[in-house]
């Protein structure tokens, strides 16, 4: 990295240290409200009533004349997804004991109606069981009692098992902008770990005999955290467009060019300067949550892996305004324009409808992409929500991670390109 | 001609006639250069020019006229339209890329970090021109133009003197072979105006710096400026010494009489027929009074009351007044119109 970019960045920063309505408007504003959102909701219980969830079973079961020790030491012949759902339905809120889940089952053949009760919401997720649901689970139970001798007598060495390696793949599917949706996403999750791996979550921890499974529910303030972690990094947008315009005005802009500073260094250390800032904002607005309630914190690291996409992907939006905008009040002005309507679009408080331009399928997998996915912030929150309150992991958010790359680096070059060619070449 | 010796170069001698001659070679060299903006506005109609090394270059021109496009183009902000640059060795727009090795550049507007303090603006564009020993060059021009009490200011909470200061510092500090100040003394109180004259001068006479200013400031030209270029329209409209412009333009003295009656349009055009005939260098200041330049003031005073008698009939005067001419009266004689303070925007 060459001084003058260094220079530049600090430069940058300095703005924000001895700007007071700046440094304000960056950490402050968003910190109030996670503080109102965190007060308002920190005495309120979480959600806890029942949600309505579907189940395709395509499973088709255990190979004939195999045995298999269910989760709760049972021997089954026939298949585990039908144990599965059961289990899902006895799980209670820890709080006041009321059922989580009241599950519609459909079979493979059923599989349109269940996607129309899920897009008219009569369902608010639909868990699809592969038919190799007890494959998978016989793989589990072998690769974690593969040295018990007496098991392995008790199912004939294994004979008629699949490799341990074998994965069986559970997908969920729904409306992610939903609490219910997320919540359900975070229970099952639990649930798949636990019975699936029974042994390394260790069966004491949960209460096992009657077949049931505790949940703490998700508070309005669990979910829109995430949401306001991003709101913040949106704030990006409109620093950064005045900031570069503010410099165009002034006349640094030339006077940095007849100063021998490369046009891109200048550029890079606002995109650069402004990254920092954002990596500051973000364990500020995370710590803020959890002094407010806020108790997820999975895959944290990856939550802020999206967090840096956004505030990228704004930097690139800020430089369009710029490049756009008449002086830096006005790019203020229409910053500011963009970026609280994009909130409310990318569903930082509530839900917004998302229509579908692409349907699931092809390279998209399980995944449809929506109108609001275009814009970096959705794929961001979703993300979020996912890893932090489902406990994701990255695999789970891979076509998130692959879109908001795409975006970003798509707003971003075309931010640069946009703002070089007004701005920062010889007129 | 006020050139100093220093631009009397090598080649210098005398003719076999006895008078002497200098050969001095140009830093900058215009031909027919153009700038029409993308709206259609001509800024710049064919500028001929040559500055010379060590020379100190007055643009003087009203608001628009011109002056700020070519030096945009000069310092490499702007591309021209048409016709050739030539700056030092470099072609312009060809070697724009070299250019900011040989130029300083003062813009008008105070150009810099305003959070920044002085002593950060100045390493911040020391490091840019990537200056050996930076610190070294940034105390020489925090002595030179006296900034060392507030050299850990921020910029934003300093007086418009120091901010002028300031910006005169950071075009200094890569010892630019050519420096162009753009209005460098708008703005400014006697005493940092004081500094800034010292500081030009000392600059072209002890380092042999080229300096090209534009000014609105008369004063500001006639006391730092070897030749004017007045520019109007986007056009030269003379180049020359300060005193040769004085001399060929001024005649003299300069008569401003005001009268206590407001003329109407058909009076004001007779009168101006009738002075016309005998002073083609009359302007009229408002509808009731105008302002001569005479070679000599006291014997021209009673023929000049005599045809605007004979004009508009009698009159009474409010006000007479007569004064050695100066340097904004010629260029109100050549460009027709007054100089104003404030803003060049777009010129």
């Amino acid at each position: 990295m060459n001084r003058t970019l260094v220079d530049l960045v600090l430069t940058h920063l300095k703005y924000y240290k001895r700007n007071r309505s700046v440094l304000m408007g960056t950490l402050a504003f968003p910190l109030i409200f996670i503080g109102v959102f965190g007060i308002a909701f920190q005495y309120s219980d979480p959600t806890t009533s029942t949600i309505q969830i579907g189940i395709i079973n395509d499973d088709n079961g255990i190979p004939q004349g195999s045995v298999v020790l269910s989760p709760f030491g049972e021997p089954v012949t026939n298949n585990l997804s039908g144990l599965f759902a059961t289990f899902l339905e006895h799980i209670t809120y820890e709080n006041n004991k009321t059922e989580v889940f009241k599950v519609k089952e459909y079979t493979k053949a059923q599989e349109q109606t269940a996607l129309d009760d899920l897009n008219s919401r009569d369902i608010m997720a639909l868990i699809h069981l592969g038919n190799d649901f007890s494959l998978g689970y016989m793989a589990a139970f072998r690769q974690h009692n593969s040295n018990d001798q007496a098991l392995v007598n008790y199912t004939n060495s294994w004979f008629n098992y699949p490799n341990p390696s074998y994965v069986t793949q559970i997908e969920i599917s729904g409306d992610q902008s939903l609490q219910a949706f997320a919540t359900t996403a975070n229970v099952v999750t639990n649930v798949v770990d636990y019975f699936f791996n029974p042994a390394q979550e260790g069966r004491g921890a949960f209460v096992v005999a009657n077949g049931t499974f505790e949940s703490k529910g998700l508070t309005a303030f669990d979910y829109v955290l995430p949401g306001l972690v991003i709101f913040a990094i949106l704030n990006t947008l409109s620093v950064v467009a005045q900031v570069s315009l503010r410099d165009v005005e002034s006349g640094l802009i030339n006077r940095l060019r007849i100063s021998k500073v490369d046009p891109s260094t200048y550029t890079l250390s606002i995109i650069i300067g402004q990254l920092i800032v954002s990596l500051v904002q973000i364990p500020i607005m995370f710590a803020a949550g959890f002094m407010f309630g806020f108790e997820y914190s999975a895959n944290i690291g990856l939550a802020f892996v999206f967090a840096v996409f956004v505030s990228l992907s704004m930097s690139g939006i800020g430089l369009m305004i710029a490049s756009l905008g008449k002086n830096q009040e006005a790019a203020g002005a229409i910053g500011s324009m963009i970026s609280t309507p994009m909130a409310f679009l990318a569903s930082v408080f509530f839900i917004v409808p998302n229509p579908t331009i692409i349907a699931k399928g092809g390279i998209f997998g399980s995944n449809s992409l929506g109108v609001m996915d275009l814009l970096p912030p959705t794929s961001a929150i979703t993300a979020l929500r996912m890893v932090l309150l489902s406990g994701s992991r990255f695999t789970d958010v891979i076509f998130y991670f692959g879109l908001i790359a795409v975006l970003t680096v798509l707003y971003l070059l075309l931010g640069i390109a946009m703002y070089s060619r007004k701005h920062l070449s010889a007129k | 001609m006020r050139l100093r010796t220093s631009l009397i170069k090598e080649s210098s001698g005398a003719l076999n006639n006895g008078s002497v001659y200098v050969t001095m070679e140009p830093v900058i060299t215009a031909r027919n250069l153009q700038k029409t903006f993308d709206n259609g506005v001509k800024a710049v109609q064919g500028l001929d020019i040559e500055i010379f090394e060590g020379e100190v270059f007055g643009f003087l021109g009203p608001n628009g006229a011109g002056k700020s496009t070519s030096i945009n183009m000069f310092t490499g902000i702007m591309k021209p339209t048409d016709g050739k640059l030539q700056i030092m060795d470099l072609e312009i727009p060809k070697d724009i890329s070299k250019l900011p090795n040989y130029i300083g550049y003062v813009p008008q507007n105070l150009v810099f970090y305003d959070h920044l303090t002085v002593y950060e603006n100045l390493m911040l564009f020391a490091r840019a021109y990537k200056i050996s020993n930076p610190s070294k060059r940034v105390e020489e021009l925090i002595s030179l133009l006296q900034l060392d009490e507030i050299r850990n200011r921020q910029a934003q909470h300093m007086s418009g003197g120091q901010k002028r200061r300031l910006n005169l510092a950071i075009g200094l500090l890569h010892s630019p072979k050519i420096l162009f100040l753009d209005e460098p003394s708008a703005g400014m109180d006697p005493q940092s105006r004081n500094v800034l004259w010292k500081t030009v001068e000392t600059l072209a006479q002890n380092d042999g710096i080229t300096i090209i200013l534009t000014t609105h400031l008369m004063e500001t030209a006639d006391r730092l400026a070897d030749r004017i270029a007045i520019i109007d329209k986007g056009v030269i409209q003379i180049i020359d010494t300060p005193e040769n412009l004085k001399k060929q333009y001024g005649k003299g003295d300069v008569i401003e009489l005001e009268i206590n009656k407001e003329l109407d349009e058909s009076e004001l055009n007779s009168l101006g027929a009738a002075l016309n005939k005998e002073w083609p260098d009359f302007v009229f200041q408002t509808n009731h009074s105008f302002k001569i330049s005479v070679g000599n003031g006291v014997t021209s005073i009673s023929k000049i009351l005599d045809t605007v008698d004979s004009t508009i009939g009698r009159i009474n005067l409010s006000q007479l007044s007569m004064r050695e001419n100066t340097l904004e009266d010629v260029f109100i004689t050549i460009t027709g119109s007054k100089l104003r303070e404030g803003g060049k925007n777009h010129e």
